[in-house]
């Protein structure tokens, strides 16, 4: 087209991504190199490098991203994932539409994590950062190997396509534009945790030094996973069509097993934070959530396990994620088993009446609950493997196994602020736990007498949620007028500047009032869902859940990349209309549902328009209490996180501490 | 407790790799069907001429139905390899097929401008000869032996390979 640079463009981000790779391999060997040669500066040498493929990544990014706007279909990639009439939002996020672009995408972030570490380290622990980021070019090799020799986003297509065969268009949605990403940034995060854990190991590195460092790249991580899977559920929720939001599908499943010991893990950092214990449970769960991590784009990628979200199958590349999935985990888990292993002499329990206890034992369901996942994930493939049976595992195994473990969880978040560190006395706990007792046992009951045919779940899960919410308020209520006594504020005073000075802590409150507010959506869209399958003409109203609707027929109309038909249905006596819509996607000859749905804090109304029969439209409404709030309380958790992070006191002098001992050690 | 580890770590590891390596050889879209080793059982109804016809008698051949429709995109590639089949394999099998909750025009238009392979297709407006079959997805396809036992089920779109591995099957 227009001059030189433009038409091998792609090729220039080709050899940008190539001599990243390049780099990595050297920066993986600097610190061995370093030791070898007696060259410290090669070993420094590191940060440098990471700063540099950072910058080439980014501009192999952007020129497929190029690619993608100017809709040059002589990529292979973008022919087959963009389209001409695409909108300008997907044509660059359908950058990561796909296998390759998605595993660029992977390998992008972690090179911006790793940068990251490296500014960090720099300043904070000079002596280890070459072989954090050794660990980290590891990772990184493993995955430019995949994207340069197998899965190359920058393959070209000659002749081009003239039009490129779109993207999928149920991917052509707003929240399936961030899932990816938000996704990638949990899973990719939690490779941080774990070059401090394998560093640890590699160079003698006492945990305490390190564990408060990994905190917020934690919890970063954690919360960006948290979005990620909130996202995808959500897009599932209006787009799919089926009512639901969660289906335990393997894929599903396998970025929920990193959440959950994620969470295990920064409880387990707050424990030896405090009272130095449970180091080498620490390596181990650093390195365990990283590798589920790994686990999780293994199972997306190689397509072992029937999922909805198993695209185009390669074998070759199934078996390149597995072997380098194996050398990981072997060298990471071997490292453990020969040096991880802290004296334990030093971690005395004062007694098992503490909060310490509390902690190990959210420490131990959240692991339990992890390897109930996985077990229910794998089972079907273990049992094909034994005797060729092919089945699914699904919801009823998973949520009769794991929901009475979460009320556990949730009962723990009561009473474990309740109780302090080293010792409680018992009567002083009862004494802040006995309203929360009533008021659950009261809501319990009161669920009950209001439908006496509702399921157990539901009575416990409102009882457990009750108490939790009000063992919460006990707690702060408790703290204000502590507070107020002792800096003679008035009341109101003190709550704010209770919340304001302990962020920290009132930051892991709200998350944990957030996660209440989900479990209340998850009770009320899970076990009072009405729903109906009707066929409706023009005029019919039904009713559902205690709500009118009114079908006023259809309107069809061509829009960007398809054609609508959509629905109109009004809910009687008020002047909402939900528009359900039937779309087709003429280059993919795929047709999408797009729900109507109309939200208020009590209810979703939910309407699926679907085929003609006999002159009448097949309906599927459906009326979801409480669905709402799990939305809300993933707005909630986003918060209070950010509340947590907003403080940085402790953290400064957790820094100036980690920095004068290792001045001392090393 | 810690000294114990290796115990569980290791074997774990080991089952764990194990498990996805042999997840790779094999393919979870392939779903074996009940209906291998029964007849096939008889439908009768019309082609989309019009004429009666009657699934499920078979005249001595091996004989393959394929279930297909004008409103499927990936028919469209499995059409190509039905054509070659078609020449290739001639009077040694029967082809006949099942169109699968399609308007008749649209059907017909299909044929007419992508080639005929089939003997005839027998019209399932309704779905109903899909339900008796357990069809799920479109395209599916039966190979059914000279005994009319069904020997393979596959439900994706056909590939010269796995064209050539049914007939032989159904040879057997």
């Amino acid at each position: 087209m227009q001059g030189f640079l433009s038409n091998y463009l792609i090729e220039f981000g080709h050899l940008a991504t190539f001599t990243a790779f390049i780099l990595t391999l050297f920066q993986l060997a600097a610190p061995w190199l370093a030791g070898r040669l007696q060259a410290p500066a090669l070993a420094r040498s590191g940060v440098m490098a990471s700063y540099i493929v950072l910058i080439l990544m980014t501009i192999g990014g952007a020129t497929l991203i190029h690619a993608f706007v100017t809709g040059d279909f002589t990529v292979k990639y973008v022919a087959s994932h963009s389209n001409t009439e695409l909108p300008l939002l997907y044509k660059v996020t359908a950058l990561w539409g796909g296998h390759e672009g998605s595993l660029f995408l992977w390998a992008w972030i972690l090179a911006a994590f790793t940068t990251v570490l490296a500014i960090q380290g720099k300043r904070l622990f000079p002596l280890r950062l070459p072989v954090m980021l050794s660990v980290q070019a590891g990772l990184l090799l493993g995955f430019l190997g995949l994207i340069l020799f197998l899965s190359n986003p920058f393959e070209r297509l000659l002749p081009g396509a003239v039009a490129g065969r779109d993207l999928n268009p149920l991917l052509q949605d707003p929240g399936m534009a961030f899932h990816p990403p938000m996704l990638y940034l949990g899973y990719v995060g939690f490779s941080i945790p774990f070059a401090f854990a394998m560093t640890a190991m590699l160079t003698r590195w006492e945990t305490t030094l390190w564990i408060g460092l990994i905190r917020r790249w934690t919890l970063f991580a954690w919360t960006m996973l948290t979005i990620g899977i909130m996202l995808g559920g959500w897009w599932a929720y209006y787009e799919l069509g089926w009512g639901g939001y969660w289906a335990w599908d393997p894929v599903e499943n396998a970025s929920f097993m990193p959440w959950l010991l994620g969470t295990a893990l920064i409880h387990s950092i707050t424990v030896q934070e405090n009272r130095r214990m449970l180091q080498s449970w620490n390596l181990f769960l650093a390195i365990s959530t990283f590798s589920l991590s790994l686990l999780g784009t293994f199972l997306v990628r190689s397509g072992v396990l029937s999922s909805v979200h198993a695209f185009a199958v390669d074998p070759g590349r199934g078996v390149y994620i597995l072997l380098f999935m194996i050398t990981v985990l072997v060298i990471a888990f071997g490292l453990f088993l020969v040096k991880g292993r802290v004296d334990s002499e030093k971690e005395a329990v004062t007694s098992l009446a503490s909060r310490e206890t509390l902690f190990v034992l959210n420490n131990v369901l959240f692991s339990v609950l992890c390897l109930c996942v996985m077990l229910g994930t794998l089972y079907p493939l273990a049992l094909e493997a034994i005797n060729g049976a092919k089945i699914t595992v699904g919801a009823p195994y998973f949520n009769s196994v794991l929901v009475p473990l979460f009320f556990l969880v949730i009962f723990l978040m009561g009473i474990g602020p309740a109780t302090p560190w080293r010792q409680v006395n018992l009567s002083r706990l009862w004494l802040r736990l006995w309203l929360p007792t009533v008021l659950g046992i009261v809501a319990a009951i009161s669920i009950f007498v209001w439908d006496a045919q509702a399921h157990w779940f539901a009575l416990v899960g409102t009882g457990v949620v009750t108490f939790v919410v009000v063992a919460m308020l006990v707690d702060f209520i408790h703290n204000a007028n502590r507070r107020a006594k002792q800096q003679n504020e008035n009341i109101i005073s003190a709550w704010l500047q209770l919340v304001k000075r302990n962020r920290r802590y009132y930051g892991g409150m709200f998350v944990h009032f957030g996660i209440l507010v989900i479990a209340m959506g998850m009770i009320g869209s899970g076990l009072f869902r009405s729903e109906q399958v009707v066929l409706m003409a023009k005029g019919d109203v039904i009713e559902i859940g205690g709500e009118k609707l009114r079908f006023d027929g259809v309107k069809q109309f061509r829009k960007d990349n398809y054609f609508a038909l959509q629905g109109q249905f009004a809910l009687v006596g008020t002047d909402i209309v939900l528009k359900p819509e039937r779309r087709k996607y003429p280059v993919q000859e795929a047709p999408t549902t797009e729900s109507g749905i109309h939200s208020n804090w009590a209810r979703d109304v939910y309407v699926v328009i679907g085929e003609v029969v006999d002159g009448r439209y097949s309906v599927h409404a459906y009326v979801n209490p409480l669905v709402g709030w799990i939305w809300l309380g993933a707005f909630i958790i986003v918060f209070g996180i950010g509340w947590s992070f907003s403080q940085r006191l402790r953290e400064k002098r957790v820094r100036a501490s980690a920095a004068l001992s290792q001045g001392k050690t090393a | 407790m810690m000294r114990n580890i290796w115990w569980v770590i290791i074997p774990v590891l080991i089952l764990l790799f194990g498990l996805l390596a042999y997840g790779l050889t094999s393919n979870p879209k392939h779903i074996p069907s009940p209906l291998i080793g029964k007849v096939f059982p008889t439908l009768q109804g019309k082609d989309l001429n019009g004429n009666d016809v009657t699934l499920g008698v078979v005249d001595g051949k091996p004989t393959i139905v394929n279930v297909w429709a004008s409103w499927c995109g990936a028919c469209r590639s499995e059409h190509k390899v039905l054509l070659r089949g078609a020449r290739r394999y001639g009077d040694s099998i029967s082809l006949v097929a099942i169109n699968y909750k399609d308007e008749l025009v649209n059907a017909r238009r299909w044929l007419r401008s992508l080639g005929d392979p089939y003997q005839w297709s027998f019209h399932d407006l309704s779905g109903r000869a899909g339900i008796e079959l357990g069809v799920y997805g479109v395209p599916e396809t039966f190979f059914v032996n000279k005994q009319g036992i069904i020997v393979e089920k596959i439900s994706a779109p056909l590939t010269d390979k796995m064209l050539a591995d049914g007939i032989a099957l159904m040879n057997e």
